[in-house]
């Protein structure tokens, strides 16, 4: 008898149905993955599976989990096997964690309620199992609070929640998602050992195919609220007998075409740069420790360099923090530099005045990560796309709908969609509309801040398409920062490392990943899910 | 909140969606017919009232309700009903205007301190501190001791402590709004702080600033009801639902009528009002939209 | 913990100074010459001037601010003109009306609103919570003044319980005082109950949406156990925060309602003290009034990060 079986599961919510006939078998021990892009049911299963649903939702079917039907179960029955006999990691660490609460007293309340120990007792096995997570106690005392620790850890106590009463099954919903790629490396490797160790279950939810391939036994990929595919990992992946699981494969792996030759600042008659940035330095005024302390600034960018190319893409990877971000808005001219000089198609950035930074904001724009953020909602899509068209006061009302036109079907939409509101968009669409704006005065150069990073894969790939064919189109060059480093790899001509406010390593984007020099580089890139990588080593 | 439950496709809604929303919610509608109900009266009592407030027939003093006088007479016998049907519109004139005020001034200022940050949003906010430590009737209490008692007094007075009350909801939602990345891509754009203000920051506050409009002038209803009764607010021979309060109080025991409805519409106003409010922050605000 | 008290030590310091100088302006500036405010029109000049020199107007003002200000540091309000006593003296008889009065109050709303607001969030969606909130959106509305003279007319007049208004005094014991005011303290508590469990039950709504509950549930512990160990605590800063706006509110009804009952309290005090122009009291008590309400506003401050450990450690 399988330990979680799930047949004809079927979840409404009000008229709209999220799950249609879920099945799935998990056996004892064994890693099951599920797959899926952002509204495809895979959190509806697992909360199905915790009978954690909205109260909205209507559930039908059959979850038998150790051969008892969850689906009838009562509340009191449902209390007694949660925490118990399955856990649950969450995704967002930051938010899973009362704020109020010491870490000890968080992970010592369940093993109170199931086990029935003293308040002393339970703290003790909480310790137990902190430390088995990583955070033993002569570092990670059971009396901090949540906001003392990082985001690796707070996601360190949620397992150890999840794990003190040793379920026989755990459930981990997208447990890394909010996390850099080393520290995602270092809880996948926890998450597996805990899981060995303690022979659980693990019903592992991802939108990343490669995570997955790396943890699971078997795989489902789910779609719109069906499961499409299963089966054990290796066969489903090498094989990838349905179209869409090969589509995925695909995309989570894509390289956009590149009809331009990778631009290098090394290679012979070079031009000269298009962006010239010299020994820049950013600072925030950092807290004051006490009355009689001077506060100590935060420099989140310590004298950087570089150069980008016209007709370049420049990729610049880092982790949260690194200072990626606080860099691309002094570029734009956002946040004033405290040293260092910005030249930018022979203007001083920096020092230039109100008049300069007119000048150079016609031809540097920006697009951001968040497809639902950049938008006024209240305004057109006209409106949206001709806001940077302010900078060109000589233009008529006409002209300026005329470029707005043609910038949106420059990015693949129509010009009737101009009359449209920001919301009546999908995420990826919401995102040409993001360059269609960035392109509209016809720039050289468009600074990309994480353009991709919170689209699905099969997304991603068309805007990375996109983003290639413009450039070959309009000889654009790009400033693409990212956390990923696959994005950055296939995309990126040249790439630089940033860690701590400093570029640490930079180079053509193939020498990089092959033979990274640093140490800090080889770990990223090590750390980074790959899905070729995981099939090769096989 | 989890990838999933984010991308439940966003609720594309149309004006005609939103009209019929409008028409579902109950308290909207209710609250909306309450104030309708008081807002006419006072409009009507400009052509019409069933008896002239001025004049005093002694003869018919403390009457109680009857098919004449429906809400009964007062002790000058002039008609309740009548002088309710007046002091509305001082009611609603004194708590529209203190609302006013406190928008004209509260919300640049929320705005302006949002816009720049730093030493301005300082200043301006530790002069928040001390306008709020200024209840209405303390305010009126002080201009009272200078300029003697009067309408003005309750328009200043409350409409001063609706100052800070405004730049605090317009500053924090204008915070919030500066660091969208909307916000940044207009920076980007070459627009200045005072442009965004006007283009970006408050379209996108306006319905907060209404929901928290309809608030301050329920509020702005009973301030002004106890200035009057204190004798702070309107002066005789204005009738004002605050003073026919006072002067009912001396006489609750034979003519409990006097004290019964003025006080009904000063709840059915605040009441209408509020209601108001709370169906248009149910209507306007997309997340309490979707946890219902 | 001590840096962020020192912080909001300093901000309490720099708004209570603002104040000081907020009414010194509006009552001892703006009038031009306070003496001719006092006396009126028709006082001869003589008088007039005999009343400057006792109440100091011939110093110049700056010099008068700060002896107004260490004169109340040291306990010294000045003196009353028409009672002829100093106004310390008054103030300290009064506030044994007021102070009790906005305590029992604030108790009873408190009393009131917290397992009110509870009941109805721990049964969201209900007939139960439908009705409480029907029905406090009424409490809110109604003028505590008129609740009081409703009050008055069942509890004093029709069945006389209660006297209708006047305060015994404290020497005449203790259960006579209470009685006393046992009518203004509910009707100055109704609408701040209806208010206050207004916010509760939205607040606990609120956390009970949070990503932390959704832990917390997955760890075994039922609806009710979630509400009571990870909602209420992190509801509670709201409930706080208005709980301090409303002992604001509270001292401006006690002017209000002290009308109403005939009691000799400040806000009584201040009322008699404007028909009079006792200038020296007005000034006084408006600052003792303003002055509770910033110290309030203080207390609620430390209370926040009693209640939330994020406060301690970095700035706010």
């Amino acid at each position: 008898m399988a330990l979680l079986e799930i047949s004809g599961l079927t979840v409404t919510i009000g008229a709209s149905s999220v799950l249609t006939d879920v099945g799935l078998t998990l056996e004892r021990g064994q890693i099951m993955g599920l797959v899926g892009e952002s509204g495809s049911g895979k959190s509806m299963t697992a909360l199905s599976t915790m009978r954690l649903l909205p109260e909205a939702a209507r559930l039908s079917g059959s979850i038998r989990f150790d051969g008892e039907e969850l689906v009838e179960a009562s509340e009191k029955r449902m209390c007694e096997l949660r925490g118990d006999d399955i856990g649950m990691v969450f995704q967002e660490p930051m938010t899973a964690l009362n704020p109020l609460k010491t870490i000890g007293e968080q992970v010592a309340e369940g093993i109170r309620l199931h086990a029935g120990l003293s308040p002393r007792q339970a703290l003790e096995r909480a310790a137990e199992t902190l430390a088995d997570v990583g955070l033993p106690q002569s570092q990670f005392a059971l009396s901090r609070y949540p906001h003392e620790l990082s985001g690796g850890q707070r996601q360190r106590v949620g397992i150890a929640i999840a794990c003190s009463m040793n379920p026989k099954l755990l459930i981990a919903d997208e447990p890394t998602t909010a996390l850099d790629v080393t520290i995602q490396a270092k809880i996948l490797d926890l998450l597996k050992s805990l899981v060995q160790s303690r022979n659980m279950a693990l019903l592992f939810i991802s939108h990343d195919l490669a995570v997955v391939a790396g943890m699971a036994d078997t795989i489902a990929v789910m779609r719109q609220g069906k499961i499409l595919d299963t089966g054990p990992a290796h066969d489903l992946l090498r094989q990838r007998r349905h179209t869409y699981t090969a589509r995925l494969a695909e995309a989570s792996a894509h390289v956009p075409k590149k009809l331009t030759p990778p631009v290098f600042s090394d290679a012979p008659g070079a031009p000269d740069p298009l962006l010239a940035v010299r020994s820049l330095v950013c600072q925030y005024p950092g807290h004051r420790k006490g009355l009689f302390h001077k506060p100590e600034p935060f420099i989140a960018v310590n004298s950087i360099s570089f150069d980008v190319l016209p007709s370049q893409i420049m990729g610049l990877v880092g982790e949260s923090g690194c200072g990626k971000s606080t860099l691309a808005r002094t570029l734009l001219g956002l946040h004033k530099p405290s040293s260092g000089s910005i030249d930018f198609d022979h203007i001083d950035i920096v020092n230039g005045g109100m008049q300069a930074l007119r000048e150079a904001r016609r031809e540097m724009q920006i697009v951001f990560q968040d497809p639902y953020g950049s938008f006024n909602p209240r305004h057109r899509v006209a409106r949206l796309v001709a806001e940077p068209l302010h900078l060109r006061p000589e233009l008529s009302k006409t002209d300026k709908r005329d470029r707005a036109a043609a910038a949106l079907e420059a990015v693949g939409l129509k010009a009737s969609d101009l009359g449209k509101y920001a919301h009546e968009f999908s995420g990826g669409q919401r995102q040409r509309i993001a360059i269609a704006r960035a392109l509209v005065n016809q720039p050289k150069l468009i600074i990309a801040d994480e353009p991709v990073s919170a689209l699905d894969v099969s997304i991603r790939a068309q805007v990375l398409d996109l983003l290639s064919e413009l450039r070959d189109r309009l000889g654009l060059a790009y400033l693409f920062i990212s956390h990923d480093l696959s994005v950055v790899r296939a995309l990126c001509d040249e790439v630089m490392v940033m860690r701590n406010g400093e570029i640490i390593e930079r180079g053509k984007a193939d020498d990089i990943f092959n033979a990274p020099v640093r140490k800090y580089t080889r770990r990223l890139v090590n750390a980074a899910p790959d899905l070729q990588r995981v099939l090769a080593e096989e | 909140m989890s990838l999933e439950a984010g991308s439940v496709p966003d609720h594309v809604e149309t004006w005609a969606d939103f009209r019929s929303r409008a028409m579902r919610s109950r308290s909207l509608l209710v609250g909306t017919i309450l104030v309708a109900i008081i807002l006419c009266g006072a409009l009507a009592s400009f052509i019409w009232t069933p008896f002239d407030v001025t004049q005093l027939i002694i003869a018919d003093r403390l009457k109680p309700p009857s098919s004449t006088h429906w809400f009964g007479t007062d002790h000058f016998g002039r008609d309740i009903f009548s002088m309710i049907m007046v002091g509305a519109r001082n009611s609603i004139a004194v708590a529209f205007v203190a609302v006013g005020i406190g928008m004209a001034i509260g919300v640049p200022l929320g705005t302006w301190a949002a816009a720049r940050r730093g030493i301005v949003d300082d200043i301006l906010m530790r002069f928040n501190d001390v306008v709020f430590a200024f209840p209405a009737v303390v305010s009126a209490v002080m201009i009272t001791a200078i300029f003697g008692p009067g309408q003005f007094n309750a328009i200043i007075a409350i409409g001063i402590f609706n100052i800070p009350v405004f730049a605090r909801v317009a500053r924090g939602a204008a915070l919030s709004l500066w660091s969208r990345e909307f916000i940044m891509a207009a920076q980007v754009s070459g627009k200045n702080a005072a442009r965004i203000t006007f283009e970006h920051i408050i379209p996108n506050i306006a319905n907060l600033l209404m929901v928290q409009g309809t608030i301050q002038f329920s509020l702005g209803i009973l301030a002004e009801a106890g200035l009057s009764y204190l004798g702070l607010g309107t002066q005789p021979p204005w009738p004002s639902w605050g003073r026919m309060l006072n002067e009912a109080q001396t006489m609750v025991a034979f003519a409990p009528h006097m004290a019964v409805f003025p006080g009904l519409a000063i709840v059915i106003t605040v009441l209408g009002l509020n209601l108001m409010g709370d169906g248009l922050r149910d209507l306007l605000d997309p997340r309490l939209r979707r946890e219902r | 913990m001590a840096w962020f008290f020192a912080k909001r030590l300093v901000s309490f310091t720099v708004t209570l100074a603002l104040a000081t100088i907020v009414i010194f302006t509006m009552l001892e500036i703006v009038p031009g010459d306070p003496a001719r405010l006092m006396l009126g029109i028709n006082a001869t000049q003589d008088a007039v001037d005999a009343l400057r020199q006792q109440m100091g107007l011939d110093i110049p003002p700056l010099a008068r601010y700060f002896a107004w200000v260490s004169g109340m540091l040291t306990g010294d309000f000045g003196r009353s003109y028409t009672y002829s006593v100093p106004v310390a003296e008054l103030i300290g008889d009064r506030l044994w009306v007021s102070l009790p009065l906005a305590m029992i109050s604030l108790a009873l709303s408190t009393l009131v609103a917290l397992p009110v607001g509870i009941a109805a969030a721990s049964r969201r969606g209900s007939a139960a919570d439908t009705g409480i909130m029907a029905s406090t959106q009424l409490g809110v509305a109604i003028p505590n003044f008129w609740f009081a003279i409703l009050l008055v007319y069942v509890f004093a007049v029709t069945l006389r319980w209660v006297p209708a208004g006047g305060f015994p005094g404290w020497d005449k014991g203790l259960m006579p005082g209470l009685t006393a005011l046992i009518l203004p303290s509910i009707a100055l508590a109704l609408p701040q109950a209806a208010i206050l469990s207004r916010v509760t039950r939205s607040a606990l709504v609120e956390a009970l949406g949070e990503d932390y509950i959704r832990t917390a549930r997955a760890k075994g512990l039922g609806r009710r156990a979630v509400l009571w160990r990870h909602a209420l605590r992190n509801a509670l800063i709201p409930v706080v925060t208005i709980m301090g706006l409303q002992f604001a509110f509270l001292l401006a009804g006690t002017i209000i309602i002290e009308n109403v009952f005939y009691l000799p309290g400040l806000g009584r005090l201040v009322f008699q003290a404007i028909t009079q122009n006792d200038l020296p009291v007005v000034q006084n008590v408006v600052m003792l009034l303003v002055a509770t309400v910033i110290i309030i506003n203080f207390l609620v401050d430390i209370a926040y990060a009693l209640i939330d450990p994020r406060l301690r450690k970095r700035e706010a």
